[in-house]
Order: structure tokens, then C-alpha cells, then sequence
């Protein structure tokens, strides 16, 4: 009689053996495999079960983004992993009090702006040139959200794995940080979990209380995070996209855009 | 309705869009920066297949979607922020909403190079 191996027991994977299904490419039309299809149905998940994630699955996903490519292989990143409900409420709250504050200096429209229309209009003209995307109407629209109430944080999530890029890094540090998380992302997702970029947690940074608490230190700078956990309902599935013009230069030469 | 499969080239933003300001919009709620005849997504629900779950207004990032009764889910106002991610469209249990338009803005940061609403497409 053999016991299935345990979180405890299991063996570390075989250094230098390969996958264990052979790859190969598929017929042409054939359905998505598996990996496709995490890809394609992932959906960014805010609304969680008030149940945790047990911790052997945290370090299975954060396996996956310690084995994320980076440039020179430097990984220059860092994770924190917050599983404290009480904690993840103080920081919600602080992350809502900011968005409040940047609202009511920039957003003339919200109740209670400190700035006239004029001034208000002032800086999101200078602002829209020097951080356009911090101006883009869209993440103003997030952040006047989350101000009022209407969009949340992390969602009632148990798990928030904190992203931190460390400054040093070589290349582009945050490039290899987007894309361990991405790695842990659809990790989460192929395990029946749900995940959410949340990058609003930067404001975390602006508390000496939390930097403290986080870890966030010289030359680690706090740069995005993840909420994690069980999902109401089935939130992942196919959805329609825009088609995206993308230029082909062929092997003979001839150019064209196809989407 | 944004661009087409056969277009020769890619349309960049050119030097007058760059220089056009964005306007404030007089809206209740959050404001936004947009220019005009820019477009906000739209979604369509299905009134007859709408359970009334309210798992679409949960899900929504943009709080574009409230309840007009037990059993019907709509947009919000005339304003709508909704940035066309399909968050809604995939909780659906029903299969009740559908995605008929996407984001597309105009000036400064106007949408270039995209094509048709498309699901993934097998080749």
C-alpha cells in the first residue's frame, strides 16, 4: 500500500527531466489545451468566498513566479504575502482615505474638493503631459470609485501577495515583476482560485506605519499586488475582445497589417 | 465599428490629436477626462434571461450596472464608465449579457489600431 505523497512528503520535481506529457503542436482548428485556456478564460475576480486558501496552494502559486523569466535572470522582485484579515481591512481603509484625498485635489466634481474647477482643470492639463497614464480616464474614473465607495480594494480577499521591485534590478525590473506575476496569476486561476491586479496598493507606500509592516524598503519599492482567493460563482469564461492590427512582414518581403 | 480586418495602415495619432486637450465633463460621480465623441463600453442584458442575481453589479469594476427591477439589470445614467472587460459577461450564469460596444477614445489618448469585438478565435 502507497500513501499519495503530502505537502510534507512530496520530493522537489526532478532536476533536468522534462515535461511529462510530450508537447506537440496542434491540427489546425483543434480546441484550446489547457494552457490556452487559462489564458483565455481568466477573468480578474472581485468578489471572493470569506473562505482562506490553504497555504500549501500560496507557495505552489509563488513557485511559479519564482520560476518567471527575468532579464539577466536577475528576478528582481520580492513577495509579501498578507493573509491577515485584520491587517488586509487597515489597509483598505488607507488605500480608500488616499484615493479620497488625490480625488478631492484633482477631481472638481467630487463632494467635498479642496480645488476650484479652474485649478482643477490646470492641473490635468499640465498632469495629462508630464504622468499621462496616471491622467488616463479610466484609472481617474477607478480612483474616483474607490474614493466614493463604489469600486473596492481587494475585494474581501483572504490572500493579497504583495508585488515589490527592486530597484537595482537590471533591464526593465518591472517587466519581469508584470511577468512573474502573471505567472502566479494564471497559476491561481488554474487551481480554481481567482486573482486581481490591484496596483491602487501603492498607496501603502506613503505610510511609514505600513512600510514598516510590508517590509517595503530601500532598494525594494512597492509597485502592484494580487488579491488571491476562492471566487463567487464561475467568474472565468470566454469574452470578446477588440482584434488587434498587428503588421506581418512576410518571408517574401510582402507587408501587411492583419487583425 | 473601430477599424476593419483589411485596413492597409495603421492609423497613428497624429500631431492635432496629440495637441487637443482633454475636457472635464460635468457628470455626477466620478469625472473623467475624455474628449468629445469619445465612447464609453456597452454592454446589452437580455431582460428575459435575467435572473436577477445581481452577480454582474458585484463583479462590475466600473459600477456601470444596477438593478432597474427584481429581475432586469441596466447601465447606469447616461454616463456609463464601463471599460468593456466582460467581467459581467463571463459571471453570467444565463449567458444574459453581451458586450456590443468597446472603449474607444478620441484625442490625446485615442484608441488606434484595433479591430472588431472578437472571442478567441481558433486557427
Amino acid at each position: 500500500v502507497t500513501t499519495p505523497p503530502t505537502a510534507e512528503t512530496a520530493a522537489p520535481a526532478a532536476v533536468g527531466t522534462g515535461p511529462t506529457v510530450r508537447r506537440r503542436p496542434p491540427e489546425p482548428g483543434a480546441p484550446h489545451n489547457p494552457v490556452e485556456e487559462v489564458i483565455l478564460t481568466r477573468r480578474s475576480v472581485r468578489n471572493f468566498r470569506d473562505r482562506p486558501v490553504p497555504e500549501y496552494l500560496v507557495r505552489r502559486i509563488l513557485e511559479a513566479g519564482r520560476f518567471a523569466p527575468s532579464a539577466g535572470n536577475n528576478q528582481s522582485w520580492r513577495f509579501v504575502v498578507v493573509r491577515d484579515p485584520r491587517l488586509i481591512a487597515e489597509m483598505t481603509v488607507h488605500v480608500q482615505t488616499w484615493a479620497q484625498r488625490l480625488s478631492k485635489l484633482i477631481d472638481p466634481t467630487y463632494p467635498g474638493a479642496w480645488v476650484p474647477r479652474w485649478w482643477a482643470r490646470l492641473l490635468q492639463r499640465l498632469f495629462v503631459r508630464l504622468v499621462p497614464a496616471s491622467m488616463h480616464p479610466t484609472g481617474l474614473a477607478g480612483l474616483g470609485q474607490l474614493a466614493l465607495g463604489e469600486l473596492g480594494v481587494w475585494h474581501g480577499a483572504p490572500t493579497v501577495i504583495m508585488l515589490l521591485s527592486d530597484t537595482r534590478g537590471t533591464g526593465k525590473p518591472l517587466l519581469d515583476l508584470g511577468i512573474a506575476g502573471q505567472n502566479m496569476s494564471l497559476t491561481a486561476h488554474s487551481m480554481g482560485l481567482g486573482s486581481c491586479w490591484v496596483s491602487f496598493a501603492m498607496f501603502l507606500q506613503l505610510s511609514p506605519r505600513f512600510r514598516r509592516e510590508l517590509g517595503i524598503a530601500r532598494p525594494y519599492k512597492l509597485i502592484t499586488s494580487l488579491a488571491i482567493g476562492w471566487p463567487v460563482g464561475q467568474p472565468d469564461g470566454y469574452v470578446e475582445r477588440e482584434t488587434q492590427e498587428v503588421l506581418w512582414i512576410e518571408d517574401d518581403g510582402t507587408r501587411g497589417v492583419r487583425t | 465599428m473601430n477599424g476593419d480586418a483589411t485596413v492597409a495602415r495603421p492609423r497613428y495619432l497624429r500631431f492635432r490629436e496629440l495637441l487637443r486637450m482633454p475636457r472635464v465633463l460635468d457628470r455626477p460621480g466620478p469625472s473623467q477626462l475624455v474628449v468629445d465623441g469619445s465612447t464609453m463600453g456597452r454592454v446589452e442584458v437580455d431582460a428575459d434571461a435575467c435572473t436577477g442575481c445581481r452577480m454582474c453589479v458585484r463583479v462590475c469594476p466600473a459600477a456601470t450596472l444596477e438593478m432597474a427591477g427584481e429581475h432586469d439589470v441596466r447601465m447606469v445614467g447616461d454616463f456609463a464608465a464601463c471599460i468593456a472587460c466582460g467581467d459581467c459577461v463571463a459571471v453570467c450564469a444565463p449567458d444574459a449579457i453581451a458586450i456590443t460596444r468597446p472603449l474607444r477614445y478620441e484625442g490625446f489618448y485615442k484608441t488606434i489600431g484595433r479591430g472588431p469585438l472578437s472571442a478567441p478565435r481558433l486557427f
